[in-house]
């Protein structure tokens, strides 16, 4: 799975606008949206967002969690925690960087919002790294990663499945193989 | 079900599609319904000549359905090419859930016409003996080994993650509703099929 399908399935989440337009009900596939009056907050889905922001019939209100507290928050715990913390949404990394290349203009502190997502990313990207470094050391057979988000595990699925797949192919060989030969020298005995 | 859960199903369908080494369960009624929606969409959209707002968003809603279920197909027909001896004689001997009607018949086709290539290049070349090589078994499996990342839906228990030896008992673990794990996909396949773990 590539990046812009792990972005295409966050823009399924549920986000607030407000719409500078007066719409009935839109009966969509997916759900039922608005009435759509023009100054009064609405909830639809971020692909719905996106499209009705880009051709300027709405502005975007960011959720509850996107704000500078909440974000230096997160930050401190994730330094702090050896362990990966829960993140506010599924979709957090996703949803915070299409917002703020939307919203540029009326969300307050966007470089600051952007930085500090910067280095929660980095800081998970590092324990990532160390904790799969253990696990390969360890040679378990499995791993429990609550908390990691899908674009984390998106990002070193491919490689890491991949190793760890022709790791597991060399175990079973050398298994086999030794297993092979205690048969032959028991039934020398 | 409701056209939003039906919806999520072939999302569902679609991510734990494009992780798994081997073919799910196939899921007709829900690619029906899903295509009966987008061309009556379409046929709405169609009929209404006027560019506005509404109709955009409309357009763009089926444009992501119908790439989400073309991806979906699309995967699973990677698949089933790559595998087709597997498939087929899955079929054979009795789990009919994996393949659509039209699925079968293009591993059929796929079947017949590999045959036919390798007799008309090679086998008819070839000492009598070769000829009776059976095409189906040499074709490889789906590495079901393969490690995949799990989401777990509802609670399992005593899964089986290493079974007894002469040396051992047999190793399991109990995993709760909202973990996450590395593993590999032999041990959760059953739980993939029947939803009970999604793959992420």
């Amino acid at each position: 799975m590539d990046h812009a399908e792990v972005e295409f399935i966050a823009e399924n989440e549920k986000i607030k606008i407000v719409p500078n337009f007066r719409e009935d009900v839109m009966y969509l596939i997916c759900g039922d949206f608005g009435p759509f009056t023009p100054g009064l907050q609405i909830e639809v889905p971020l692909w719905v967002a996106k499209m009705l922001h880009r051709k300027q019939q709405c502005q975007i209100v960011p959720p509850d969690w996107m704000n500078l507290e909440t974000f230096q928050r997160i930050k401190d715990d994730e330094m702090r925690s050896s362990t990966f913390t829960k993140l506010p949404n599924d979709h957090f990394f996703e949803m915070t960087r299409i917002i703020i290349s939307v919203a540029m203009d009326h969300l307050p502190q966007v470089d600051q919002l952007r930085i500090i997502m910067k280095d929660i990313e980095n800081t998970r990207s590092a324990k990532l790294r160390t904790s799969v470094n253990r696990f390969i050391k360890a040679q378990a057979g499995r791993a429990q990663v609550d908390n990691l988000t899908r674009l984390e595990i998106n990002d070193i699925d491919g490689f890491l499945t991949a190793s760890l797949d022709e790791m597991y192919q060399l175990k079973q060989t050398q298994q086999h193989v030794e297993d092979r030969a205690a048969a032959s020298a028991s039934s020398q005995d | 079900m409701t056209l939003e859960q039906i919806l999520n199903e072939l999302h569902r369908a679609w991510v734990n599609e494009k992780k798994s080494p081997t073919l799910l369960d196939a899921k007709p009624d829900i690619v029906e319904c899903v295509l009966e929606q987008i061309k009556e969409m379409e046929n709405n959209i169609q009929s209404q000549n006027e560019f506005s707002l509404k109709i955009n968003i409309h357009q763009l809603e089926v444009e992501r359905i119908r790439f989400v279920l073309t991806s979906y197909l699309r995967s699973r027909l990677e698949k089933l090419q790559k595998h087709f001896g597997y498939f087929l004689r899955q079929h054979e001997a009795g789990i009919t859930t994996k393949l659509s009607i039209k699925e079968l018949q293009f591993a059929q086709t796929i079947s017949t016409d590999t045959y036919d290539h390798l007799d008309q290049s090679a086998l008819k070349h070839m000492p009598a003996v070769i000829k009776s090589i059976d095409l189906l078994s040499k074709v490889p499996p789906p590495n079901l080994e393969k490690y995949v990342f799990a989401s777990v839906k509802e609670s399992v228990d005593n899964l089986i993650v290493d079974p007894e030896t002469d040396d051992k008992v047999a190793d399991a673990i109990d995993m709760k509703a909202g973990e996450q794990y590395l593993i590999r996909y032999k041990l959760i396949e059953s739980l993939v099929d029947n939803g009970q773990v999604h793959l992420v």
